[in-house]
């Protein structure tokens, strides 16, 4: 059976030919479009219930903000969440393709998935990557061996933490955590305690901005509070809306809200075969 | 070794480990530093990790390629002691970690000493530096902070020491790493392993003696003004 | 004696009504064809003797081995159609080797008595494969002190302190069983080895025989090695002295 006639499944992992292509151009002065990174700076703490995951909601493309109000805690599992920092492509992918999986394991065990279930599927697939899937992670939950977090590094590497801080405004963050952070927070000094962390990013870091989102996580319940705290609200709008300049004529005006309302209306009878 | 000293290079372990031989089992001993760059990721972490009851191993280098080293050595022990219906020895553990080493050598960048007890040979301390040599040794030192314990070593180290004196010696060696090299710092801890079992040891970072010049653990402003009373100094 | 199988004896994948499979048992038959071999686990290490009927006037003493060492610590006696004892013989070489070069130690007894016994049972579960026509005596020296297996042709193996297959398989048990082997050393064993086996010798059914012998214990610092010529010369001696004694009773 000679080789050539069949046709190979292409194999996994990175394909680097065009990576050549790429220095060639950027040599020749042609710079490549820059990544939509989440500058960032998201956090995690273990207080005396569960978990505690916060994050800024800044999406940077170079220097500029191309999201204001972007969700950087993704759901994992019913009871565990993912903060990604980094390249956002990257991030979603890795945080959506595992949520899947640990979807599937759910159905084949019958079981709660387990923070170190996702931790492990996440550092493989990273691993493997070799760094080049740019998603830096701080994963939280609580499953029935109790509440854990951890961090996930590009190249695979994780550490477990009671309190973590990842992406550009870590450091800010972690000043914050390192002061103030103690062992068995109740739920209001937790939150306060992360909203403060991530205040601190928000407001010295260039890459993080807007808005605090959170994500509180018990056994049993969670709580994801999208815009928790709204410190950069547009303050100053003029209550008059656009005005054209120059005294152009307004002959029309016609608003469109975007978000259409869509009602689902129960069917009569079920589906026949 | 050039390291890129942003915030975003990987995740490595500057580090200081050791593992000692003595009289009845091996001491096994790390500071607690993980680096990106120029910013410590993790003050607390725990690299000496467990590979079967009685074989642990302390890492150093590259934190993901040691994970992932040590978990498929785990992995692949594990299913030996099923098979072979006993706790592996330290040289088998030994021998699994050099072959992944040294058949990936090319893509890991890693520096492990593995440390254990069997009841064929007692304790022995086995080390594996960058590259996949395996080598049999009464005791150990890896990582950055090794550079300055090979005099010490040379001059402290004797055959048959008692549990207590090589412990002591070990978190000896790794405070005046921690002391002079950057890279090491945080915790000293350190794992007992011998026929009746495995201890865990930990010594925070201010209990640690003083070296030269080094000053002592200052309080810090927050506590001294939120306590109730005048502070005695 | 034995019953035939008719019909349900054609292939070895196939089971009988009463639950057995005619060609492993067949597979047996061969084995109790072939001269005799013994095995002893004395308190220092193992003995192995082989009775090898000579064929032929015209061979030379030495040839056609059927012990043979599978590593440095531990050998195979075979008995049985020895061109298949030849396959298991290197199939166990190439595990313990294997073994060693994952592991880094020798391959412990246990461990190469399992994997030789799988490779034997392989070989009765496709109906493409015929079952080896050969028993096993296993004996080795390991960090556990010495050990010996035997391996069936069915598959199956167990660890005995004496064990024997081959044409004078009952009688060698028989005197193996009269024998007190905790408290002796390998150098007596190897004179008991042979006068078992001169004893069991058949003079009337089969012309001449080759003693072949090996040991593995602390004398041969744990090294599987023919036994020593003059020790060799020595027992055979001991063994035809003390058969006429019994000629003369």
């Amino acid at each position: 059976m000679s080789t050539s006639d069949v046709e190979l499944p292409p194999k996994g992992g990175f394909s680097f030919d065009l990576c050549r292509r790429n220095e060639m151009l950027s040599k020749k002065g042609a710079n490549p479009p820059s990544f939509r990174k989440t500058g960032t700076t998201i956090v995690g703490l273990i207080f005396q219930d569960g978990v505690i995951l916060g994050a800024d909601t800044r999406a940077t493309a170079g220097s500029i903000v191309c999201d204001k109000n972007c969700e950087k805690i993704h759901y994992m599992a019913p009871n565990i969440y993912c903060c990604g920092a980094g390249t956002a492509a990257d991030t979603e992918a890795v945080t959506d393709m595992v949520n899947s999986q640990l979807q599937l394991h759910r159905y084949h065990t019958g079981r709660e998935s387990r923070v170190v279930t996702a931790l492990t599927l996440l550092k493989s697939h990273l691993f493997k990557y070799q760094g080049h899937v740019q998603a830096a992670l701080v994963l939280g939950g609580v499953d029935v061996t109790g509440p854990h977090l951890h961090t996930i590094y590009p190249h695979g590497s994780t550490d477990t933490l009671p309190f973590a801080t990842m992406g550009s405004g870590s450091l800010a963050a972690m000043a914050v955590f390192e002061s103030k952070y103690r062992e068995g927070l109740t739920k209001e000094e937790g939150i306060n305690l992360v909203c403060e962390a991530i205040c601190a990013g928000i407001f010295n870091d260039l890459g993080s901005g807007s808005n605090v989102d959170l994500c509180v996580i018990t056994k049993g319940h969670k709580e994801y509070l999208r815009n928790y705290q709204v410190p950069n609200h547009r303050a100053h709008i003029s209550s008059k809306g656009f005005t054209f300049p120059k005294k152009t004529e307004v002959l029309l005006t016609k608003i469109t809200p975007l978000d259409e309302k869509v009602e689902v209306i129960e069917a009569g009878d079920a589906m026949e075969e | 070794m050039d390291l890129d000293m942003s915030i975003n290079a990987p995740h490595s372990m500057g580090t200081t480990i050791i593992g000692v031989t003595y009289n009845g089992g091996v001491v096994l001993g790390a500071d607690s530093r993980t680096s990106t760059g120029m910013y410590v990721a993790n003050r607390a972490s725990d690299k000496i990790t467990q590979l079967t009851d009685n074989v642990y191993v302390c890492r150093s280098g590259s934190a993901a390629d040691s994970q992932i080293v040590s978990d498929y050595v785990r992995h692949f022990l594990h299913q030996h002691t099923i098979q072979l219906g006993q706790p592996a020895t330290v040289k088998v553990a030994a021998n699994l970690i050099r072959l992944i080493s040294y058949n990936n050598k090319n893509m890991l960048e890693t520096g492990l000493i593995v440390g254990g007890w069997d009841k064929y040979e007692g304790g022995k301390i086995y080390g594996i530096p960058l590259g996949g040599t395996l080598i049999e040794q009464p005791f150990a030192i890896g990582g950055s902070g090794s550079s300055y314990l090979y005099g010490f070593f040379d001059q402290e180290w004797k055959e048959g020491m008692t549990m207590e004196e090589a412990e002591k010696l070990v978190v000896k060696a790794v405070s005046l790493a921690i002391a002079r090299d950057g890279a090491s710092g945080g915790v000293v801890r350190t794992v007992i392993i011998n026929s009746e079992g495995v201890k865990r040891n930990f010594y925070p970072g201010d209990k640690l003696p003083l070296w030269h010049e080094e000053l002592e653990p200052q309080n810090s402003l927050l506590d001294i003004l939120n306590a109730p009373e005048p502070m005695n100094t | 004696m034995s019953s035939i199988g008719t019909g349900y004896d054609l292939s070895v994948t196939t089971f009988s009504p009463d639950g057995r499979v005619f060609q492993i048992e067949y597979a047996a038959k061969a084995v109790d064809n072939s001269g005799t071999v013994i095995g002893i686990k004395c308190k220092d290490g193992i003995v192995m003797g082989v009775e090898k009927l000579i064929a032929s006037k015209m061979m030379l003493p030495g040839s056609n081995r059927r012990i043979h060492s599978v590593h440095r610590h531990s050998g195979m006696a075979v008995a049985g159609l020895a061109a298949d004892g030849r396959q298991i013989v290197a199939r166990a070489k190439s595990e313990a080797t294997n073994y060693e070069s994952v592991y880094g130690e020798p391959i412990p007894v246990k461990e190469l008595a399992e994997r030789v016994a799988s490779y034997v049972h392989l070989c009765t579960l496709y109906w493409w494969l015929r079952p080896f026509g050969c028993g096993i005596i296993l004996g080795g020296y390991d960090r556990d002190g010495p050990q010996l297996y035997m391996v069936e042709p069915s598959g199956i193996s167990y660890k005995y302190f004496g064990a024997a297959i081959g044409k004078g398989k009952q009688a060698a048990k028989t005197e193996i069983e009269k024998l007190k082997l905790s408290e002796m050393t390998c150098r007596e064993g190897v004179l008991e080895v042979a006068k078992i086996i001169y004893k069991v010798h058949d003079e009337a059914k089969d012309k001449a025989f080759e003693l072949e012998m090996s040991w593995v214990c602390d004398e041969s610092k744990q090294q599987h090695q023919k036994v020593p010529d003059d020790l060799l010369e020595e027992a055979k001696a001991a063994a035809r002295a003390a058969l006429e004694e019994m000629d003369a009773d």
